[in-house]
């Protein structure tokens, strides 16, 4: 496995996966760089039974459940869990959707910005997103079909007539 | 289309735009939606709502810290240095020890002669000479001169 090449395919997309969950720039660079830490480390028990990408979205999306756990013990409130300094994304995000989308987005319950942001990309398909959430297909279907119905519905009403 | 047809389609929407459907299903909500207004409304608003979220992720900035691949190797010369790479040098440096060992220079086997005038003489001798003079001090050493 050549490990500098998956590390530049897929490090931007595990940062936005991570950011996405994590919703704060910081941990989002500590998760990506820990994700590929540990798949580095692991890389010779790696089988090549699921894709590299989603042995990599897997790593990465157990280590922001991890984090986003202990944030919750840590910090009870949830609109602690979002950063109060707009960074970079934030501002980018600012500017090409406006604020209104940007609220919207943040109305989305943590399951479905879950699967939506690990299906956001591309890299995985339903049966990619099952390996990464030990669930069969079938159960992804629906979360998918569900997560995205009530994506539309956020956005729907106001922001995209 | 019935209602029932209708909702049983929608349901089916967001893994027919992500072709997640098999063959069967998917040919079915494709003629629905050719005779359904309704349901292409629907569908479009799902897909306008998934690419505003997608767009919405490709807009972050990646942090420079992530920039540099920590993974990359240099091509010189650290993966000589590897395994192999020492194995190799190892060879390298034996052998070269044994070929300056092979070509070293020599000792002479007989020690110089000492300089003295009296050899030389006799060889100048030899060779018909007419007069030789020593040159004497100060001379800082011994100078023959053949006449």
């Amino acid at each position: 496995m050549d490990f500098a090449q998956l590390y530049d395919d897929y490090h931007a997309k595990v940062y936005r996966l991570a950011l996405d969950l994590l919703r704060n720039e910081d941990e989002a660079v500590e998760a990506t760089q820990e994700t590929f830490r540990r798949a580095y480390a692991a890389r010779r028990s790696f089988e090549g039974r699921s894709s590299p990408s989603t042995w990599l979205y897997r790593i990465a999306y157990n280590w922001c459940a991890t984090q986003l756990s202990r944030n919750r013990r840590r910090q009870p409130l949830p609109e602690d869990l979002v950063s109060t300094e707009p960074g970079p994304a934030a501002r980018a995000e600012s500017q090409e959707l406006g604020g209104r989308l940007a609220a919207s987005l943040e109305a989305l319950e943590e399951d479905d910005r879950r699967i939506l942001s690990l299906l956001a990309d591309g890299e995985l398909d339903y049966g990619g997103l099952g390996e990464v959430l030990d669930l069969s297909v079938t159960a992804v279907r629906m979360r998918v079909c569900r997560a995205r119905r009530r994506l539309r519905d956020l956005l729907g009403r106001e922001v995209l007539p | 289309m019935s209602r029932l047809d209708c909702e049983g389609v929608r349901e089916l929407l967001p893994a027919w735009q992500d072709r997640e459907l098999a063959n069967g299903e998917a040919s079915a909500v494709a003629a629905h939606l050719s005779g359904c207004g309704g349901c292409r409304e629907d569908e479009a608003a799902l897909l306008r709502a998934w690419n505003a979220f997608r767009a919405r992720r490709f807009g972050a900035r990646v942090p420079d810290a992530l920039g540099a691949n920590p993974y990359a190797q240099p091509s010189w010369p650290v993966p000589l240095l590897g395994w192999v790479g020492l194995r190799g040098g190892f060879a390298a440096a034996c052998a070269f020890a044994a070929l300056a060992f092979a070509t070293r220079p020599r000792a002479c086997s007989q020690a110089p002669k000492a300089w003295s005038p009296a050899v030389e003489i006799a060889a100048f001798r030899d060779l018909g000479a007419a007069e030789l003079v020593v040159a004497a001090d100060p001379a800082p050493e011994p100078v023959l001169t053949f006449r």
